[in-house]
């Protein structure tokens, strides 16, 4: 070999290593570029994920919103909170439980556009259940016009608190009543909606009643019975109290002692009460005439007079006495 | 055989060797590239006998799919872009967010990969 060839080889060999060598730095260059777009995509992806994680809570927290509307807030908080929702627990607790029912409003249903009839009742039972939740009640149901609300479950606080705030509910009811009415009257409903309640105080099953796919977190017994049966038995637009419940709020309300009275479905006479209004202010109170100051406001009138009781002839001709006397006085 | 399956508890994996595709349905959230290994080697054996052809991945009852999945799928693409022996179309659901970002993604690893999101 040459001396200019013995010089060459070794060049020759270091010339090729350097381009093995180039061509594993751009092979490991592009396995870089590669490991660099995949590291991107992974991480966009999981923010991918991410965005549909808090996607998905706000449709679950909307959902939520919407499920309150239609679950009480036992089972709400039952669903939401683990609490075990089963049909098994039940507890025997002295409740006060409320009934009412609007007297009239099926034959309203034949008589006035869908549209508007479901907004005099969604008006008035939205109403109702914020006047039911402020007071601690807790909302069992409603059917069609009629609701039942208890006191004393799930939160017990006392046996005459909780008909005081009974007592109080309802009184408030039928005062955001009255005013309803005005706000339907002047919609074109001629027709006038009274509502009758019933208010009970006694041991009452409460808990989730029903079957594993659908429950309701409700009350049964014979003092929900009777309740129910105190409302069916009340002229309109009056509340009539058990004596159990009367007992508990006497201090608090003023009432008239309707006496022994056959309920039905109830064997033994029950001694039934009619709620006039809070003490003090219950001397004015009577279901057609408020008097708030110098304000006198009537109530709507359309009566029966064929059909009318003497109880409820006796309390317009008190309204309507009230009335005159007051306009004399002027 | 002409269907080979991989049953997870959650998802499904199914090669349909006659259509040469791979279904993918339920979620896919397995932890380590060693869970991931049967997937792989499945990806990889329906890719070989597509050589020459064309070849499905599809997405569209795919639920959810953890992020070492997705790099899966990924090293997957960049291996047959390396061999470039099957026309690859990847096929995702337009109603899962993940899916229209993610596998769109596919194409900077492979600009020959059809994405097609339905």
């Amino acid at each position: 070999m040459s001396d200019t060839a013995a010089k060459r080889a070794p060049r020759q060999r270091a010339a090729e290593r350097v381009a093995a060598l180039e061509a594993r730095i751009a092979e490991l260059e592009a396995e870089l570029a590669d490991l660099q777009i995949l590291y991107e995509n992974t991480m966009e992806h999981g923010t991918a994920l991410e965005n549909e994680l808090m996607l998905q809570n706000e449709r679950m927290e909307a959902l939520q919103q919407k499920m309150r509307k239609y679950l009480s807030p036992q089972l709400y908080a039952a669903l939401l909170g683990g609490i075990p929702a089963d049909t098994k627990s039940h507890a025997r607790v002295k409740l006060t439980i409320y009934f009412s029912d609007m007297v009239g409003f099926s034959d309203l249903t034949d008589s006035i556009e869908p549209e508007l009839l479901s907004e005099v009742l969604n008006s008035y039972l939205t109403r109702m259940a914020e006047i039911a939740l402020a007071h601690g009640g807790t909302i069992d149901k409603f059917v069609g016009d009629a609701i039942m609300v208890f006191f004393g479950a799930p939160e017990f606080v006392g046996d005459a608190e909780h008909a005081r705030s009974c007592v109080r509910m309802a009184l408030e009811m039928r005062e955001e009543l009255f005013r309803l009415r005005e706000q339907w009257r002047a919609k074109g409903i001629s027709r006038t909606l009274r509502v009758r309640a019933g208010i009970n105080t006694g041991f009452c099953t409460v808990g989730n009643f029903g079957s594993e796919h659908r429950m309701d977190y409700t009350i049964i017994g014979g003092q929900v019975n009777l309740a129910a049966r105190l409302q069916s038995s009340a002229p309109p637009d009056s509340i009539y109290l058990s004596g159990t419940t009367y007992s508990l709020v006497e201090d608090l309300v003023e009432a008239r002692h309707i006496g022994p009275t056959q309920v039905k479905g109830i064997h033994s006479p029950v001694d039934v009460w009619e709620l006039r209004g809070l003490r003090g202010e219950a001397a004015a109170a009577t279901p057609y005439l408020a008097v708030q100051g110098d304000r006198l406001r009537l109530g709507d009138l359309d009566l029966d007079l064929t059909k009318m009781d003497d109880q409820e002839r006796a309390a317009l001709q008190k309204a309507l006495a009230r009335v005159l006397i007051r306009l004399a006085e002027i | 055989m002409t269907i080979e399956q991989i049953q997870g508890d959650e998802y499904a994996i199914e090669y349909d060797r006659a259509a040469h595709a791979v279904r993918l349905s339920g979620t896919v959230r397995l932890q380590t590239s060693d869970d991931y290994a049967p997937i792989t080697a499945l990806l990889q054996r329906a890719h070989d006998e597509a050589a020459g052809g064309p070849l499905s991945l599809d997405f569209r009852r795919l639920q959810f799919l953890n992020s070492s999945g997705i790099s899966t799928v990924s090293r997957f693409v960049i291996n047959a872009r390396k061999q470039d022996q099957v026309a690859l179309t990847v096929l995702g659901n337009r109603d899962i967010y993940w899916q229209q970002k993610s596998l769109g993604n596919l194409q900077k690893l492979w600009p020959k990969v059809q994405i097609e999101i339905v």
